[in-house]
C-alpha cells in the first residue's frame, strides 16, 4: 500500500500546476491551429507537442526535462542552447533559395535593409522597458522575422529568454498574413498599390555561382558576427548553384532541414515550462514582438516610397513589406494585397528580392548585436 | 497598456542604446548597399573575366529542354504502332513479290 502511495505521489496529477495546464492548453491550441487552420504546421506541430511534453511535471530525482542534467531531452536541447540548429537550418535555406530576382533588380536589396529598422527600434523599446542590453538585443531580433536567427542570437545573448523569444518569433511569423496587410494599406495610396514593375531580367549561371561567395565576403568583412549564419546560408546556396553538388544541395534542402526543424521545434516547445515561461517578461516580449513586426513592415514600405522620389521606374511600395525576412510568407502577402487592387499585377517575383535580402539583413543585424553586446 | 505602464525612455540612453541602434542600422545598410553595388557591377565584371571564366551552359535548362524533346509514352506507342504497320506492309509486299 505504501508503494502505491509513493507511486501516486510521483504521478503528474499530484504536482500539476495551473501554469502547466495553461501551457499544455497552449500546446494543444498550436497543434489545432496547425492542423485546422494550416498555420505554419511544420513549426507549430513540433512546438505544440514539445510544449505538452515539457509541461508534464517531472519526478524529483529523475532527469527528464530539458533543464535536467543528463536527460535525453537536454542532449537534444543542446543544439538549441548552443546555437547549433539555426546554422544547419540556414544551410538548408541557402540550398533552397534562388537569388535570381535579387540579382536581376539589385535596388530592391535596400528594402531588406530598411525593414531591419524593426530590429533596432525594438531593441530600444526593450531597453526602455527595463531589459538588460543583452536581453534587449535578443528581443530586438524578433523584428527580423527570422526564427532561426532569433534562436541563435538569444542562445548567445539571453539564454533564459530563449523560450518566449522563439515562440514569439514563430507565432508572429505565422501571423504575417494578419499583421502586415493593414499596415501596408494604411501607408500606401491606391495608385501606389497599382504600380506595375518591369519583369525581372534573366540571370546567368555565372552570376548565380559568383554571388554566394562574393556576398559572404562583403557581409562578413563588415559584420564578422554573421559568419556562422551567413556562411552556412551561402554555402548551401553555392551547393545549389555550382551545379556539381546537386546531391548535397538536395539533402540540405530536404532531409537535413526537416530533421533539424523537427528537433528545433520540439526542443523549443519542451523548453516552455510554465515556471520559466509564464512570466511578466514573456508578456512584454510578446508585446514587443508584435510591435517589431509592425515597425519592420512599415520601415520597408516607407523606404520604398522614399526610393520612388528618386526613381523613374517606380517600385510598388507594397514590395517593401517583404523586407521582413519571413520567407516566403511576406512575399505572398505582398502578392495577395497587390492582387486585391489589380488581379493582373504579379508582385510575387519582385517581392522575393527584398524577402531574401531581408534574410541577409537580419543575419547581419544579429551579427552586429552579438559582436557589440557579448 | 502593460508596455506603456513600465516604459521609461531614459533607459534607452543608458549604456549607449541609441548609439548601438544607430550604428547597427548603419552597418546593415552598408552591407546591403555594397551587395547592391556589387550586383550592379557584376555583368561588367563578368564581361571582363569572360576569357578566364566563360559562361557555363545551364544544365537544368538543358536537361529541361532535352526532356521536353522526348515524346511521351502515348506518342512513343503511336510511333511504334505506325512503324510496326509499315514494316508489316513491306514484309507482306515483299512476300507477294517473291
Amino acid at each position: 500500500m505504501s508503494i502505491l502511495q509513493e507511486f501516486m505521489n510521483t504521478t503528474g496529477f499530484v504536482s500539476m500546476t495551473w501554469g502547466n495546464l495553461i501551457m499544455i492548453l497552449i500546446g494543444i491550441v498550436f497543434i489545432f491551429l496547425a492542423i485546422k487552420k494550416d498555420y505554419e504546421p511544420l513549426l507549430l506541430v513540433p512546438i505544440g507537442m514539445g510544449a505538452i511534453v515539457g509541461n508534464i511535471p517531472t519526478v524529483p530525482g529523475m532527469a527528464l526535462s530539458v533543464y535536467d542534467d543528463g536527460s535525453v531531452l537536454q542532449y537534444l536541447y543542446f543544439g538549441v542552447s548552443h546555437g547549433i540548429y539555426p546554422p544547419l537550418i540556414f544551410l538548408g535555406i541557402g540550398a533552397m533559395t534562388d537569388f535570381s530576382t535579387m540579382l536581376s533588380n539589385p535596388r530592391l536589396v535596400l528594402l531588406g535593409a530598411a525593414a531591419q529598422v524593426g530590429v533596432f527600434l525594438t531593441f530600444l523599446g526593450a531597453l526602455g522597458l527595463g531589459f538588460s542590453p543583452e536581453e534587449a538585443g535578443a528581443i530586438g531580433i524578433i523584428g527580423g522575422a527570422d526564427g532561426p536567427t532569433s534562436i541563435f542570437l538569444s542562445s548567445k545573448l539571453a539564454p533564459k529568454l530563449l523560450g518566449p523569444i522563439a515562440i514569439a518569433a514563430y507565432s508572429y511569423m505565422a501571423l504575417v498574413p494578419v499583421i502586415q496587410p493593414p499596415i501596408m494599406k494604411l501607408l500606401t495610396s491606391r495608385d501606389e498599390r497599382l504600380i506595375r514593375m518591369k519583369p525581372p531580367r534573366k540571370v546567368s549561371t555565372r552570376e548565380k555561382m559568383i554571388f554566394p561567395v562574393a556576398a559572404f565576403l562583403i557581409c562578413t568583412m563588415i559584420a564578422p558576427g554573421a559568419i556562422v549564419l551567413l556562411g552556412m546560408m551561402f554555402f548551401g546556396n553555392l551547393l545549389k548553384e555550382s551545379l556539381v553538388t546537386e546531391r548535397l544541395a538536395a539533402t540540405a534542402r530536404t532531409a537535413m532541414i526537416d530533421i533539424v526543424t523537427v528537433l528545433l521545434g520540439f526542443c523549443v516547445g519542451a523548453s516552455t515550462q510554465a515556471d520559466t515561461f509564464l512570466t511578466k517578461q514573456s508578456l512584454l516580449i510578446f508585446g514587443l514582438g508584435a510591435l517589431s513586426f509592425a515597425v519592420a513592415t512599415a520601415g520597408g514600405v516607407l523606404f520604398a516610397k522614399f526610393m520612388n522620389l528618386f526613381l523613374t521606374d517606380k517600385i510598388n511600395p507594397l514590395v517593401g513589406a517583404a523586407g521582413v525576412s519571413a520567407v516566403p510568407d511576406s512575399a505572398r502577402v505582398v502578392q495577395m494585397v497587390g492582387q486585391q487592387e489589380d488581379p493582373h499585377n504579379f508582385l510575387l517575383m519582385h517581392a522575393m528580392a527584398p524577402n531574401v535580402a531581408g534574410v541577409i539583413g537580419s543575419a547581419v543585424a544579429a551579427g552586429v548585436l552579438w559582436a557589440v553586446l557579448s | 497598456m502593460i508596455l506603456a505602464a513600465v516604459f521609461d525612455a531614459s533607459r534607452m540612453f543608458k549604456g549607449e542604446g541609441i548609439a548601438i541602434a544607430g550604428t547597427g542600422l548603419l552597418i546593415v545598410f552598408a552591407a546591403l548597399v555594397l551587395i547592391t553595388l556589387f550586383i550592379a557591377a557584376l555583368p561588367r565584371i563578368l564581361e571582363a573575366v569572360a576569357i578566364v571564366l566563360p559562361e557555363v551552359p545551364d544544365r537544368h535548362a538543358a536537361a529541361d529542354a532535352s526532356e521536353s524533346l522526348l515524346p511521351d509514352d502515348a506518342v512513343l506507342a503511336a510511333i511504334g504502332f505506325v512503324l510496326h504497320s509499315e514494316l508489316q506492309k513491306q514484309i507482306d509486299t515483299a512476300g507477294k513479290m517473291s
